[in-house]
């Protein structure tokens, strides 16, 4: 090795390491530019929040303009989490493509069964603020995620996504389903506190009655 | 607990590729860790950085300065067990480069990231994305993979905390500031009088120059 | 003349508060409702509809806290002397009436339905 050339070694040491350097840096840089994250968690500081103190009123705080990679923002995003999280939990937008969302909007009068229906000027607004923030506009990498294995282009349940039954196939039933405090996989909030924020990972996951859950 | 004093005798240790390299890999490590699903691109890209960086160190392992390469650090489990014994008795040998017990972990450390990055690109093959994206590997992508992944990145994440334990008994051990080491590269040339007494360096290592 | 004033403004705001509800119930009187009957409403907040009810989950007494039937989302109780927002905007009125008319009772409530119904809770 002491006869290696002193330069080459170095030549191709700063070269990889640049490369890898180079490569996370772009790539964040990239992510950030795409998807429009960065401003909002600059702005609203809105990631950094202590999630821990305030589990119980998590579930009606108003999700003002806080942009957050799920969630999205804009101007839709309080009229969206007062429409719509009026009856359920204000699904962060970033979950479903916009061919979803947009055949979820058309259909309000049997959505779901419950009639949902909504002034078209309101209906507007929100069927703007979903297409804004769906997931088809906000990370690729998270669209692909979503959509892998669904059948059609528009599904309209986000409890039926592969990706959600992968995520959620070992929590028991007495967990969920027949937790009254839950009841429904659908109760996002009942265990992610943060779920209208956009918040999924398990830190701020509490599951009513047996507390903190890990998997 | 260094003395603020500039001490004459210090020699450049880890070069500066070594020092840029641990220092970049702390933060991709920890930006990865704290992102997931929600910023899925950004934790991507920090895994890929990861993984660059892993590369290059294996490289830089092979072709780097002196204290860089392998087989500079590089010892049986004889030797780590040997130096552990020693180090509770507060009787361990000083090392002008990575002690038995450091070079152990750095290899674990490697390891530990290379699974990880590796669960983590079969993950996103099975997206469609990645590296590993149409190979067979993408087959492989699922829940169990998922918690695979989670497991190698949190036993990384136990390993840095074992790590940080190891410099901070070793740097009190032997009175030198390892961590400000890691930044400014330089190194005490001789093995402080105080704490660790003059115990015969096992193999030629002791008081080596750089390369 | 500073004390009238001010006697003038507090009861423009209290009629302000009112004055939703009292033109969607004119409004409904223009669509051919008779005299509303509070006793009528309370009737039709407790009637099954096939099962499902104003009480289904909104609770029998509009003073509590009600539930939604499906999503168990927390709803606000009804009535202005515990929750004195509700009954106070015209187009959330307009809104809930049709959409949970059409979702218990399958239909479009008349206006005398919804007018007695809105003058039996105001009450509450």
């Amino acid at each position: 090795m002491t006869r290696f050339s002193q330069y080459t070694r170095w030549i191709i040491g700063v070269a990889a390491l640049a490369s890898a350097l180079g490569l996370g840096a772009f790539g964040i840089a990239g992510a950030a530019r795409d998807t429009g994250f960065d401003t909002g968690y600059e702005s609203q500081d809105g990631y950094s929040d202590d999630h821990d103190s305030d589990d119980h009123d998590s579930r009606d705080r108003d999700t003002g303009s806080m942009k957050s990679a799920l969630a999205g923002g804009g101007p839709g995003t309080t009229l969206y989490a007062e429409e719509c999280g009026a009856c359920h939990v204000a699904y962060p937008p970033g979950l479903l493509p916009s061919t979803s969302w947009q055949a979820i909007m058309s259909g309000l009068d049997d959505h779901f069964g419950e009639n949902a229906e909504l002034p078209a000027d309101i209906a507007a607004q929100l069927e703007a603020h979903l297409n804004e923030n769906a997931s088809d506009r906000g990370d690729r990498l998270m669209n692909a995620r979503l959509l892998r294995g669904v059948a059609g282009d528009a599904p309209l349940r986000i409890t039926g996504l592969p990706y959600f039954k992968r995520e959620h196939d070992e929590i028991p039933r007495r967990t969920v389903e027949d937790n009254p405090k839950v009841a429904s996989f659908s109760n996002c909030d009942a265990c992610h506190r943060d779920a209208a924020r956009g918040r999924f990972d398990e830190d701020t996951v509490s599951v009513p009655g047996s507390g903190r859950w890990h998997d | 607990m260094q003395n603020a004093r500039k001490q004459p005798d210090t020699v450049t240790v880890w070069d500066p590729l070594v020092r840029i390299f641990h220092w970049s890999l702390v933060a991709f490590f920890f930006i990865a860790y704290l992102t997931e699903d929600e910023l899925l691109t950004v934790h991507v890209y920090a895994g890929y950085a990861v993984a660059g960086l892993v590369a290059f160190r294996l490289l830089w392992g092979i072709i780097g300065t002196r204290h860089a390469r392998f087989t500079d650090f590089v010892t049986g489990p004889g030797a780590v067990k040997r130096y552990l014994g020693r180090l509770f008795t507060g009787k361990a040998p000083h090392y002008l480069g990575h002690n038995p017990a450091g070079a152990a972990m750095i290899i674990a450390l490697l390891l530990s990231l290379i699974l990880t990055a590796f669960t983590g690109a079969v993950l996103i093959a099975g997206d469609g994305y990645g590296p590993l994206a149409g190979t067979f590997f993408a087959g492989l992508s699922g829940e169990s993979f998922e918690e695979t992944h989670e497991f190698f990145a949190n036993f990384t994440l136990f390993l840095v905390g074992l790590h940080v334990l190891g410099v901070v008994v070793s740097s009190f051990l032997h009175r030198e500031n390892l961590v400000r080491a890691m930044v400014t590269g330089r190194k005490q040339r001789g093995p402080k009088p105080a704490a660790s007494r003059e115990a015969p360096a096992p193999r030629g290592e002791l008081n080596g120059d750089t390369a | 003349m500073r004390l009238c004033a001010a006697a003038l403004l507090a009861a423009m705001a209290l009629t302000a508060r009112a004055g939703d509800l009292d033109r969607l119930l004119a409004e409904y009187k223009g669509q051919g409702a008779r005299e509303f009957s509070a006793e009528s409403g309370e009737a039709l907040w407790r009637k099954d509809f096939s099962g499902k009810s104003c009480t289904s989950c909104h609770t029998d007494s509009p003073r509590d806290t009600g539930r939604h039937d499906r999503t168990g989302k927390p709803i606000e109780p009804m009535a202005p002397s515990v929750n004195p927002e509700r009954l106070t905007e015209m187009r959330q009125m307009k809104k809930w009436l049709l959409r949970n008319c059409k979702s218990t009772l399958g239909r479009e409530c008349t206006a005398q339905e919804k007018g007695d119904v809105l003058t039996w809770l105001r009450e509450q």
